[in-house]
């Protein structure tokens, strides 16, 4: 692998500091398909090294390389391909608990009523951003 | 030494995914009325593992676990490792992402990890929080 070492990118019109490069890269993401029956897949990634199916809609998503601490951003959705229902306002919501080598996802399906319940979901999308260790 | 994130990235430009056929099933002894969990490798981490020359030592891991968060940590740094088994990797996999409370650590009699073929984890979701790891 080859190393070009440089301050600044420029397309001869734009210049820009690799610096903005660097620290705007998303540091993980993950396509976790969640709803087949032997558990959770990762289809899509970098920086994960697995999921763990902690029981109905928990997952946890251990990263391989990890963040510097845990002030960092992540953005995270998920869905209920998985469910087929007549009401349209049944959604699901995920709940994180953030460590700087994994995030812990609890996902809560609403029903129309309100009542919540945990629910394996249809999938996690996750992307991360921040300091790495 | 080139930092981890960048070998990761190097690897995933030229290294194709590989779907492991094991899975790790274990229960955490501190929450005995939690059901068993269930651990799925990344197959883009798995070629990694595979490929060799990428992943740092374990130890490197299981020392960063006592560092707090903000100080710098060891693994990203450290010489990469070379090719593993896939049974290797899934070793290696259980010391980095488990507890060394489930691994390392448990002294009861229930049997309370297991890595399993992928064909074992139950298909039927029904009763998903009642999993138990057979004895």
């Amino acid at each position: 692998m080859s190393t070009l070492t440089v301050s600044n990118i420029s397309d001869s019109t734009t210049t820009v500091g690799t610096s903005y490069v660097i620290n705007g890269s998303a540091k993980a993401w993950g396509f976790i398909v969640g709803w087949h029956a032997s558990g959770p897949t990762i289809d899509g990634s970098n920086n994960l090294s697995s999921v763990t199916d902690n029981g109905t809609g928990n997952h946890t998503i251990n990263y391989t390389n990890s963040m510097s601490n845990t002030n960092y951003a992540y953005h995270l959705t998920t869905s209920q391909l998985r469910f087929t229902s007549t009401s349209t306002n049944h959604r699901s919501h995920g709940y994180p608990v953030v460590s700087s080598s994994s995030i812990t996802i609890q996902t809560i399906f609403v029903t129309s009523n309100g009542v919540g319940t945990a629910s394996d979901i249809g999938d996690i999308n996750l992307t991360l951003f921040g300091d790495l260790a | 030494m080139t930092h981890l994130w960048d070998r990761l990235a190097e690897a995933k430009s030229r290294l194709e995914p590989v779907q492991s056929k094991y899975r790790v099933l274990f229960e955490d002894p501190a929450t005995p009325d939690e059901p068993a969990k269930v651990l799925v490798p990344d197959p883009n981490w798995m070629a990694c593992a595979l490929a060799g020359g990428i992943l740092p030592p374990i130890d490197t891991y299981q020392r960063d676990r006592d560092v707090p968060d903000g100080q710098p940590k060891e693994h990203p740094y450290a010489e990469p490792i070379d090719a593993m088994t896939e049974e290797e990797a899934i070793e290696y996999l259980v010391m980095k992402d488990i507890d060394p409370a489930v691994w390392r650590d448990y002294q009861g009699n229930r049997t309370i990890l297991k890595i399993v073929p992928v064909e074992l984890i139950p298909s039927d979701r029904s009763f998903r929080n009642a999993w138990r790891v057979v004895q």
